[in-house]
């Protein structure tokens, strides 16, 4: 499946705007987070609960899931390909990994009057995943994967059988 | 004396030219690991009940 480029860039933006989204949206979350855990105020503690509920169902739960489809469709149609090169497999394992943590943890996360330092740690772990995810997106380290490099190999015999036959490669 | 060198790396394909698939780069064996051990601590949270509903209102 092929896409104009102008589609292509939009999902793109779309993707990226997602998955930054996420970053400072988990950002956000573990400032209210910390704000709960330091603090001796009942009070305090429950609206720093309430307040991660909603960020985390109405904000970091959308994006994350929408920072996952958009990854998704920008590798598929592209020639990037989802399992052709490491570091977008490593980016799709990260975003799979990040996603599931997080609705497994936002099941249990639910008003309580003893602050844990248990949304800290995930939203801490979460931030170092969506990083790493990010420098990976940016820094595209070298390897493709067998199956991209068959892929590859596939491509240039095609080519070079056209030349030779004159026939122009589809 | 002309030093001996491997067969050269086609930086569009990272494989070489005697036709042989790529090989695994070092960054990618260093994630594998870490994988490898975020599912254990993964498990082992999960198995000693540090996992979801561990701090729910009963």
């Amino acid at each position: 499946m092929k896409m104009s480029p102008g589609r292509r860039k939009l999902l793109l933006t779309t993707h990226i705007t997602f998955t930054v989204g996420w970053l400072g949206a988990v950002t956000a979350f573990l400032a209210v987070a910390v704000a709960g855990l330091v603090s001796q105020d009942q009070a305090t503690i429950q609206a720093a609960y309430l307040g991660m509920e909603v960020t985390g169902w109405f904000v970091i739960v959308p994006l994350s899931l929408g920072s996952l489809l958009t990854g998704l469709l920008q590798s598929l149609t592209t020639e990037w390909g989802l399992f052709r090169h490491y570091w977008i497999l490593a980016t799709f394992l990260i975003n799979i990994v990040a996603s599931s943590i997080l609705l497994l943890f936002m099941q249990g996360l639910t008003s309580t009057e003893v602050a844990t330092p248990k949304p800290v740690v995930h939203a801490s772990a979460a931030l170092a995943l969506l990083f790493l995810a990010t420098a990976l997106s940016v820094f595209k380290p070298r390897g493709i994967t067998p199956y991209g490099w068959r892929k590859q190999r596939d491509r240039r015999l095609l080519a070079q059988g056209s030349r030779a036959t004159g026939e122009p490669t589809s | 004396m002309s030093e001996e060198r491997g067969p050269s790396i086609n930086p569009d394909t990272d494989s070489t030219d005697r036709g042989s698939a790529p090989a695994t780069p070092r960054w990618v064996k260093a994630f594998a690991v870490g994988v490898v051990v975020v599912v254990v601590v993964i498990i082992v949270m999960l198995a000693t009940g540090h996992g979801p509903g561990s701090h729910l209102k009963l």
